[in-house]
């Protein structure tokens, strides 16, 4: 089936949402076109809103509307420890423990070769730049306890240590396989106090 | 050898819309229990159904589609265990993915059921431990261990994942790919789960070993002696051996494009008096020593385990010689629950001790007898 230009555009566009197929495409390019006209308004103008005003931070490359972002730009924060996580939703998780009083870098993924992500697919470069600065003494990776979260911490691992930092590695008590999100805050701090060098 | 042995038998096995059943419940005896009927009525599909509970895999191979009944968009499968009442579940829709259940709650992850009913199923599919690929040899070990130690199921996935990982960077690289620096990472990653999976697999030959002898023995009147080994494909043992080969064999590799050290490439060889059953064995000696080494895991799950698993026989009686189906039955008869298929009760009745629970099957119904 045949759909008219501005529409199968629309589909196109929705399907290169990570997760979005053609069926869903389509399911949400029906839906979008049966909203009243204000509604879908605010929907593109938050887009592309979203997408002018926020930017990576300059320093963690976490999600910010400034050129550093609030944690960075918070004077008290220890500038030589860099909790080192996957995703931004990640710094959210370990600030809810009120621990950890250092800075984080966000890598936005963690490798996966069968995904086409590699090295250069994460924000590694610019954590090698912020370890040549030569401020930072600590890395602590929080990434998951996955296979490919394991492979990124072991990655990093040999990529800063010739630099001098000690790299360390959140292990005690995390669930196997399991989501940074969903670890309960108990288990989280138990993993920071026991974290094991790489 | 273990003192405590626990012996999950089910009470009921229930199907709806699986293979040719719309809707079937059987009740089970805790001991022999017969299904017989003519081909094609459903015997195999209601032993298929209650592997499935235990490995949530086909013991034919069978992909979660061709479970599902003809026009039918999801089968489901349950169990009641008779000592516990605990009921375990599975549904398997034609597309999308699989639920398991206990009781009411569904399971993180279908894989999770595995191990919950312990159970050996032999058919004559079996036969490809001998005259098969190494691949259907290592299917063998996995489904085994990973019902017996739920340590060696996170391990195979955790290995086959990996494989794939470093396989897709092995890719990336022969194309030309760069910034590919990685590959290192997947290799220190690799090697442990490499030496774990070997390990385990190779401890659990060597304790199945003796037992396929001894059966062997029984079963043969002590004419050959039937031997099984675990052969790795490299001679890496450790950690580091296999984190050494990964960075030797690099070179290779890339112009394979894929990993050629690591336990994904083993094999298990079964020997009758030194001699390679595959290569050297009559036909009847190598189902006698297919029989053997199932009847080993058996008594392994027994001695080691302390579990009596539930015994699952598709089809098998008709293939052997009247005085091995006694032994076979007899030593079933000792163990936990068995269900046997078969097509004609008559033609094995005086090979039983004491009468099975009989249920007849005709174009998936099941009547008891
Ligand atoms: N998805 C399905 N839906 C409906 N019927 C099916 C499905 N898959 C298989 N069947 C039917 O199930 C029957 C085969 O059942 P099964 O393999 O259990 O036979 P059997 O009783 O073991 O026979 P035999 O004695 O020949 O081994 C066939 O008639 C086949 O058409
Ligand atoms: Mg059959
Ligand atoms: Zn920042």
């Amino acid at each position: 089936m045949l759909f008219a230009r501005p529409l199968a555009n629309l589909i196109a566009q929705l399907e290169r949402l990570p997760g979005v197929g053609p069926k869903s495409a389509q399911r949400l390019a029906f839906w979008i076109l049966r909203q009243p006209e204000d509604d879908v308004l605010r929907l593109a103008a938050s887009l592309t809103d979203a997408r002018s005003k926020i930017g990576f931070c300059k320093r963690c490359q976490g999600f910010s509307e400034a050129e550093y972002c609030e944690i960075c730009s918070d004077a008290r924060r220890e500038p030589s420890m860099i909790c080192v996580v996957a995703e931004p939703k990640d710094v959210a998780s370990v600030e809810r423990l009120n621990e950890f009083r250092g800075t984080y870098h966000v890598l936005h993924g963690v490798l996966s070769p069968l995904d086409g992500i590699g090295p250069d697919q994460l924000k590694l470069r610019e954590l090698t730049h912020r370890i040549a600065g030569g401020a930072v003494t600590e890395i602590i990776v929080a990434t998951n306890p996955t296979v490919e979260g394991d492979t990124t911490a072991l990655y990093i691992a040999q990529l800063l240590k010739p630099l001098g930092v000690r790299v360390t590695r959140l292990a005690h008590g995390m669930p196997v396989g399991g989501d940074l999100d969903f670890a309960d805050q108990a288990t989280l701090l138990s993993a920071f106090e026991y974290r094991r060098e790489l | 050898m273990h003192s405590v042995v626990s012996k999950p038998a089910l009470a009921t096995i229930a199907l709806k819309r699986f293979r040719n059943y719309g809707e079937a419940r059987v009740e089970l005896s805790p001991k022999l229990n017969l299904i017989w009927g003519a081909n094609g009525q459903g015997k195999s599909n209601l032993l298929e159904a209650i592997y499935l509970l235990a490995s949530t895999r086909s013991f034919r191979g069978a992909a979660s589609n061709e479970l599902v009944q003809y026009g039918a968009d999801a089968a489901e499968v349950s169990a009641v265990f008779a000592d516990s009442g605990q009921e375990i579940g599975l549904i398997l829709p034609t597309r999308g993915r699989r639920t398991a259940r206990v009781g009411a709650t569904n399971l993180p992850r279908v894989q999770d059921l595995i191990g919950r009913l312990p159970s050996v199923c032999f058919s004559t599919l079996d036969m490809v431990l001998v005259t098969g690929e190494p691949n259907d040899r290592r299917r063998f070990l996995d489904n085994d261990l990973s019902q017996i130690n739920a340590g060696y199921l996170a391990a195979i996935l955790e290995y086959r994942r990996l494989l794939k990982q470093r396989n897709a960077v092995l890719k990336a690289l022969k194309e030309g790919g760069s910034g590919r620096q990685d590959l290192e990472a997947w290799n220190l990653r690799m090697a442990p789960s490499a030496a774990r999976v070997r390990r385990l697999r190779t401890e659990y030959v060597m304790s199945l070993s003796p037992f396929a002898a001894e059966e062997h023995a029984r079963l043969s009147g002590g004419a050959e002696d039937l031997q099984i080994r675990y052969r790795p494909g490299d001679d890496c043992v450790e950690e580091k051996d296999f984190l050494d080969a990964f960075r030797i064999s690099f070179h290779r590799d890339l112009i394979l494009g894929a990993t050629s050290i690591g336990p994904h490439r083993d094999d298990l060889v079964l020997e009758l008096s030194g001699r390679s059953a595959a290569k050297f064995g009559s036909q009847g000696q190598q189902r006698t020593a297919v029989l053997a080494v199932k009847l080993a895991q058996v008594k392994h799950w027994i001695r080691d385990v302390g579990v009596i698993p539930l015994v699952l026989l598709d089809d098998i009686l008709s293939d052997l010689d009247s005085s091995r189906r006694h032994q076979v039955l007899e030593g079933a008869a000792q163990y936990g629950q068995v269900v046997i298929t078969c097509t004609d009760y008559h033609a094995v009745e005086s090979d039983f001790s004491e009468p099975p629970a009989r249920y007849k099957i005709d174009a998936g119904r099941v009547i008891e007898t």
